[in-house]
C-alpha cells in the first residue's frame, strides 16, 4: 500500500467523518431543544404558583414592584430554557469515530470505516492493519456515495443537576421576594420605614450614632491613660505600690506570679511604646471626653479585654476604657480596687461558674501562661497600661478565662478552663515498714468437742452431671489447655 | 514457502484453507456439533486449551483423539480417578539396572509430555493431582524434582468433565479454569445426527482419517493469529466485556452484581482476544471487530465466572449473566 493511497484514504474519511459530525450535531441540536422547552415548561407551573404564593403572602404596595416582580418571575423560565439547551450542547462532542460509526451502522460493513481511519493514523501500519486500510476502500466509496445518515438518538432529558433544578429555582425565588430587604419588596419595606415617626427615626439614628462616638472617646480615653501609666512606671514608687497590690492579690488567691513575671519581662517594652505614643496621646489625654463618661454604664458587661488592638471596634474598645479607668484608680489608690473587684464588675458574677471550677481555671491559666507565646504577647498589651493589672489573661476573679481578640467579639457561652487528667504524676514512693504481729484473740477448740461425723463414711455418691456442667468444665479445661499451651510458646 | 514471509492475504488464505481442512476431517468422524468442533479447532489455533463439559457418550473423547489424528499429532490420553498420583501424570524417577549391573534412577516422562493432551474426566482426580496440569498448561514445562522439561509447539490440553454425576468428583480449582481458553458444552446430536451415527457405527464401515496438517503447520496458524491487528473500539469492548463479568464494576450489570462473586481475571481479556482474531481469520478478515469478540464471549468467559449461592439457587448460570452483559454493553 502506498502513502498516496493512505492518504487518500484519509482525505476520504475526513470528508465523511465531517458530514457525520454535522448529521450529529443537527439531531443533538433539536435534541437539546426539546429538553430544554420540556424543562422550562415544567418550571413554568410552580414559579407562577409559587409567585401568586408570595404576592398573597407579602403583597406589593405599589405597582411597580408588583410589575418588576412577574417579569423576573417570567423570566425564570426563559433563563432555565437557555442554560438547558447551553448545557446540552456543551456536553455534547461528538468523536470522529462515532460520525464513521453513523456509515457503519447504515452500510453494515463491519466497523470498516472506522478500522480504516483508526489505522490511517497509524506512521508505520503493519502488513494485516494496510490489508484492512484496502478492504475497506469500497466501503468509503459505498458511503461517498450513499445519504448522510440520521441518527437517532436524545440526550437525556433529565440529568442529576436538572432534577435540582425546580427546588433550586423555589429557594431562588424565596431568596429573592421574601427577604425584608430583597429585591421585590425593597419598595415595600422602604414604605414601611416612612411610616415610622419621626421621634423614632431620630431616637434610631441617636442609638445609631453612640457606638461611633463611644468608640471616638474610648481611643483618646486609652491614650491618656496610656501616658499617664507610663509615666508612673518610670518612678520608683511605682513598684512600692505594685507590691502592695501584688500582695492584696495573693490574699484574693489570684494569679500573681504569672502576672508579675510578665511585668518584669515586659516593662522595657511597654516604657519604650509609651514614650513612642507619648507626643500623640498629649493632646487627647489634654482633653477628657464627656463620651468616657456616658460610656461607663456600657462599661459593666464584665470582659476585661486588656488588648488595645483593633479599636475600631466598639464592643471591644468600652471594656479598653473599663480597664483604663480601673488601671489608673489602682495606681491612685494603690490596691483598692484589686481587693474588692467584685464591686466593679457586676456583671461579671453571673457567669461564674463553681468556685472549684474557678480555682481550676485559675490553676489552669497558671500553667499555661509562662507556656503560651500569643498569651505573653497580649500580655504586654495589657501590662503597657498597667504594670499592676492582672490582665494576664489567664486568671480572673470569677474563675473563667478572660476572652480576647476576636474571640471576644463572638457571643458566646463563656467556658471554663478545666484539667483533664493530671499529666506527669511523677513517680510512686512506697516504703515498708516492720511492723510486729498484733496478738489476735482466737477460740481454742479441741476435737473432742468437734462430736463424730454422721452419715456412713463410704465414698461419697458421685453425682450425674447436667450436659450444660459438663460443657463448662470442659470449655474450662480446653481454656486451661490453650493458656498454657500459649504460655509454653512465649517462653 | 515460508508463510510467515507471505502476502497477509496468502496468510489469511493459508489458515483459513487449513482450518477448514482439519474441520473437515474431523466432521467425518464427528457427526453434528459443528460449533464444539470449531471452538475446539479455535483453541488449537489460538494456542489454548479447551475444556469440554457433556453427559457421557457425546463423544469428546472421540472428538479430541479425532482433531490428534488430523493434524498428526503426538496424542496421549490420561483417565483420571481419584487414587491418581501427581508423578502419574508428569512422570517420576525409576530405579533402572544399567548394562554394568548397577542401578541408576532414570526419568520416565508421564503422559503430560506429548502435543496434544486428553483429560479424560479430570474432575474425578484429587485437587494434588489436578494442579500438577497447572504448571504445564501455562508456562508449558514440567517441573519434576530438579528437571524442568519444556514441551514441544504446540501443545494443548483438551479437558473433558462429566457435569451430572458429580458424586465422588473434585470440581476444578479456579486457578486452572482459569487457564482454560474455552469451555465448550457439548450437546445432544439432532435427529438427523442420530440417522448418520447409527449408520456410521454400527455398520461395517470403518473411517479411517487422514493427517491434513501437522505440527508445523499449526505453528504457522498461530503466529497468523498472534499478527492479527485489534481496532481501539473493539479492545475497549473487550475490556468493558472483561469488567461487566466483575461485580461492582462500572460496567457490571446488576444481575452481575447480585448473582457473580468472582469475575474474569486478565487472563480473560488474554483469551478472548486470541479467539477473536482466529474469527476474525476465519471470517476472512484482516482485523478484529467487535462482533468477533461477540462470537467467542460466552465459551471464553463462562467458566471463569464464579456464581454465588443466590444464583445457583436461582438457577442463573453463567451464560445468561453474559448475555445480559453483552446486551448492557450494545
Amino acid at each position: 500500500m502506498t502513502q498516496a493511497s493512505q492518504q487518500q484514504i484519509k482525505q476520504q474519511l475526513d470528508v465523511l467523518a465531517k458530514r457525520g459530525e454535522a448529521s450529529l450535531f443537527a439531531v443533538a441540536k433539536a435534541s437539546a431543544r426539546r429538553n430544554a422547552t420540556l424543562i422550562s415548561l415544567c418550571c413554568f407551573a410552580p414559579i407562577v404558583l409559587l409567585g401568586c404564593l408570595v404576592q398573597w403572602w407579602q403583597p406589593a404596595t405599589d405597582v411597580s414592584s408588583s410589575v418588576s416582580f412577574w417579569c423576573v418571575l417570567l423570566l425564570l423560565p426563559v433563563s432555565v430554557f437557555a442554560g438547558r439547551y447551553y448545557l446540552c450542547l456543551t456536553g455534547f462532542k461528538p468523536s470522529r469515530a462515532t460520525a464513521l460509526a453513523l456509515y457503519d451502522k447504515q452500510l453494515r460493513d463491519d466497523d470498516r470505516l472506522q478500522t480504516a481511519d483508526e489505522f490511517s493514523q497509524l506512521s508505520a501500519p503493519s502488513p494485516f492493519q494496510q490489508a484492512a486500510m484496502l478492504e475497506s476502500h469500497t466501503a468509503i466509496t459505498q458511503a461517498l456515495a450513499a445519504a448522510v445518515p440520521q441518527p437517532e438518538f436524545t440526550l437525556a432529558p433529565f440529568s442529576r443537576w436538572s432534577k435540582a433544578q425546580l427546588p433550586l429555582t423555589a429557594l431562588l425565588l424565596l431568596l429573592l421576594g421574601l427577604q425584608p430587604s430583597g429585591l421585590f419588596f425593597a419598595n415595600a419595606s422602604l414604605s414601611s420605614v416612612k411610616q415610622k415617626t419621626v421621634s423614632e427615626l431620630s431616637g434610631e439614628a441617636a442609638v445609631a450614632a453612640t457606638p461611633q462616638s463611644l468608640q471616638a472617646a474610648e481611643q483618646q480615653q486609652t491614650k491618656a491613660t496610656r501616658q499617664t501609666l507610663a509615666a508612673q512606671t518610670s518612678t520608683d514608687a511605682q513598684s512600692s505600690s505594685a507590691k502592695d497590690s501584688h500582695s492584696a492579690n495573693d490574699a484574693t488567691g489570684s494569679n500573681v506570679d504569672a502576672s508579675l513575671s510578665t511585668e518584669k519581662q515586659t516593662a522595657s517594652a511597654s516604657s519604650a511604646l509609651s514614650k513612642s505614643n507619648g507626643d500623640k496621646s498629649n493632646s487627647a489625654s489634654s482633653q477628657p471626653s464627656n463620651a468616657a463618661d456616658k460610656s461607663e454604664p456600657n462599661s459593666d458587661d464584665g470582659q476585661d479585654t486588656p488588648s488595645s488592638s483593633a479599636p475600631k471596634m466598639p464592643q471591644q474598645s468600652m471594656p479598653l476604657a473599663d480597664d483604663s479607668e480601673r488601671h489608673a484608680a489602682n495606681a491612685e489608690h494603690g490596691a483598692m480596687s484589686d481587693s474588692n473587684p467584685q464591686q466593679e464588675q457586676p456583671a461579671s458574677k453571673p457567669q461564674t461558674g463553681s468556685a472549684q471550677a474557678g480555682q481550676q481555671g485559675q490553676l489552669a491559666g497558671k500553667k499555661q501562661a509562662p507556656k503560651s507565646k500569643s498569651n505573653q504577647g497580649q500580655q504586654q498589651s495589657g501590662d503597657q497600661a498597667n504594670p499592676n493589672s492582672q490582665n494576664t489573661g489567664n486568671h480572673g476573679d470569677d474563675g473563667l478565662k478572660k476572652s480576647r481578640g476576636i474571640n471576644s467579639l463572638m457571643l458566646a457561652v463563656p467556658m471554663e478552663d478545666q484539667f483533664v487528667g493530671t499529666p506527669g504524676p511523677g513517680a510512686e514512693k512506697r516504703s515498708t515498714k516492720q511492723r510486729q504481729p498484733d496478738d489476735m484473740p482466737a477460740n481454742t477448740m479441741f476435737s473432742e468437742q468437734r462430736g463424730s461425723a454422721n452419715g456412713a463414711l463410704t465414698p461419697l455418691p458421685t453425682r450425674m452431671m447436667q450436659p450444660w456442667e459438663v460443657q463448662l468444665l470442659s470449655k474450662f479445661y480446653q481454656q486451661l489447655h490453650a493458656d498454657n499451651h500459649n504460655n509454653d510458646k512465649t517462653q | 514457502m515460508n508463510i510467515r514471509q507471505a502476502d497477509t492475504q496468502q496468510q489469511i488464505q493459508f489458515f483459513c484453507d487449513n482450518f477448514r481442512a482439519i474441520h473437515t476431517e474431523v466432521s467425518r468422524m464427528m457427526v453434528g456439533q459443528q460449533a464444539v468442533i470449531e471452538g475446539v479447532l479455535t483453541a488449537l489455533c489460538a494456542g489454548g486449551h479447551v475444556l469440554l463439559e457433556g453427559v457421557p457418550g457425546l463423544g469428546k473423547t472421540m472428538l479430541v483423539s479425532s482433531i490428534s489424528r488430523a493434524v498428526n499429532l503426538p496424542f496421549s490420553r490420561i483417565q483420571f480417578t481419584p487414587d491418581m498420583m501427581p508423578a502419574d501424570i508428569q512422570g517420576t524417577s525409576v530405579l533402572m539396572e544399567t548394562e554394568s549391573g548397577g542401578h541408576e534412577l532414570t526419568f520416565q516422562p508421564g503422559p503430560i509430555i506429548s502435543n496434544l493432551v486428553l483429560a479424560d474426566e479430570i474432575n474425578r482426580a484429587t485437587p494434588k493431582t489436578q494442579s500438577a496440569l497447572l504448571e504445564v498448561m501455562q508456562e508449558k514445562q514440567v517441573t519434576v524434582g530438579r528437571r524442568t522439561i519444556k514441551l514441544d509447539e504446540p501443545f494443548c490440553v483438551m479437558a473433558t468433565q462429566n457435569p451430572v454425576d458429580q458424586e465422588g468428583t473434585y470440581p476444578l480449582p479456579e486457578a486452572q479454569l482459569d487457564r482454560f481458553l474455552f469451555k465448550l458444552v457439548v450437546g445432544y446430536p439432532t435427529e438427523a445426527d442420530y440417522h448418520t451415527i447409527i449408520d456410521r457405527t454400527t455398520s461395517g464401515e470403518t473411517i479411517e482419517l487422514n493427517a491434513v496438517a501437522s505440527g508445523d503447520i499449526l505453528n504457522d496458524m498461530r503466529f497468523i493469529v498472534r499478527n492479527i491487528p485489534v481496532t481501539e473500539a473493539a479492545k475497549t469492548f473487550a475490556i468493558r466485556l472483561v469488567m461487566g463479568t466483575q461485580p461492582q464494576s462500572a460496567y457490571a450489570p446488576q444481575a452481575v452484581n447480585d448473582c457473580v462473586a468472582l469475575g474474569s481475571s486478565p487472563r480473560g481479556i488474554q483469551s478472548l482476544m486470541l479467539a477473536a482474531k482466529v474469527q476474525a481469520l476465519l471470517a476472512e478478515r484482516s482485523e478484529v471487530i467487535e462482533q468477533d469478540i461477540r462470537a467467542v464471549a460466552t465459551a471464553v468467559l463462562r467458566h471463569r465466572l464464579v456464581l454465588n449461592f443466590k444464583a445457583q439457587a436461582s438457577g442463573i448460570d453463567a451464560d445468561s449473566l453474559i448475555a445480559q452483559v453483552l446486551e448492557g454493553l450494545q
